[in-house]
């Protein structure tokens, strides 16, 4: 059940895309890697035929504008619990739309998403997307 | 006509997310009762008496499967109808939710319409949006 790196990398683009704009009422557009800023992170893995694992980081900045836009609150009504919620579910989304879309025959479960350390995990396919309000990263691998 | 919603999610965002999704989409005198797994949902439902349940998939403790599974063998699906939220949209997960009783399956992401769509489907025209 092996997928193209760059099938997998076009999937995710779309995917994040598609859930921002839908879920969260934002936008991101891919860009070279850009990793500095202090960011949330969520991990999640996938067990089954496929298996595999998600990362996303996301800086500050962006978690609290999408938590704003997802609960509908004011920037200042976000809390960091929240933030981190977000990122979670943010996760989730963009895992289980992957997987539906390049898998969907697939007999998968998804683990829980868990907040974790920041990390850019080497492996998978990697896309940095830019947002008005900040950066966003996604690590995908499937084996 | 107002109605009661049993959301059924560990995530506490998403949870936010639907009732306010519901709210906008003219349903604003819904009434939303919550849980965070099945289990929880089990016990909710012993107190009240939802017009429709949504409910997750994936969650710790009792998950939407167990839940659907409880929900058919005791009755509850016969008289009230439960709707899948989840990320999870692969073939295979979607025939078992709906063989299980599901009569409805919303793939996240979804648009508030969708929602809409789906409660009007399973409400019925007593409980059509005031939009």
């Amino acid at each position: 059940m092996q997928v193209p790196s760059e099938t997998l990398l076009s999937s995710l683009q779309e995917t994040v895309r598609t859930v921002l704009e839908t879920m969260f009422f934002s936008t991101a557009e891919p860009v070279e890697c850009c990793h500095g800023n202090p960011s949330i992170a969520a991990r999640l893995a996938f067990r089954g035929d496929p298996s595999g694992e998600l990362v996303v980081t996301v800086s500050h900045d962006l978690a609290q504008a999408l938590a704003a836009g997802f609960l509908g609150v004011d920037f200042e009504e976000v809390t960091a619990e929240a933030e981190r919620n977000i990122v979670c579910e943010l996760a989730n989304m963009i895992c289980g739309a992957v997987l539906s879309h390049l898998h969907p025959d697939a007999v998968v479960a998804l683990d829980s998403p868990h907040c974790a350390e920041p990390d850019f995990p080497a492996g998978g396919a990697h896309q940095c997307f830019a947002a008005p309000e900040g950066m966003l990263a996604v690590t995908m691998s499937i084996r | 006509m107002p109605f009661t919603v049993l959301i059924v999610d560990d995530s506490p965002v998403m949870r936010t997310f639907i009732r306010r999704v519901i709210n906008l989409a003219g349903y604003a005198d819904a009434t939303f009762v919550e849980a965070s797994d099945g289990r929880e949902a089990l016990a909710r439902l012993e107190d009240c008496s939802p017009d429709v349940i949504l409910t997750d998939i994936n969650m710790p403790g009792m998950g939407g499967e167990e839940l659907l599974q409880e929900l058919e063998r005791n009755g509850t699906l016969h008289t009230t109808p439960a709707l899948v939220i989840s990320t999870d949209a692969t073939r295979d997960r979607l025939h078992r939710m709906m063989h299980l009783g599901a009569r409805g399956y919303l793939a996240k992401p979804f648009l508030p319409e969708d929602l809409r769509r789906e409660l009007e489907r399973v409400l019925g025209a007593n409980h059509a949006s005031a939009e």
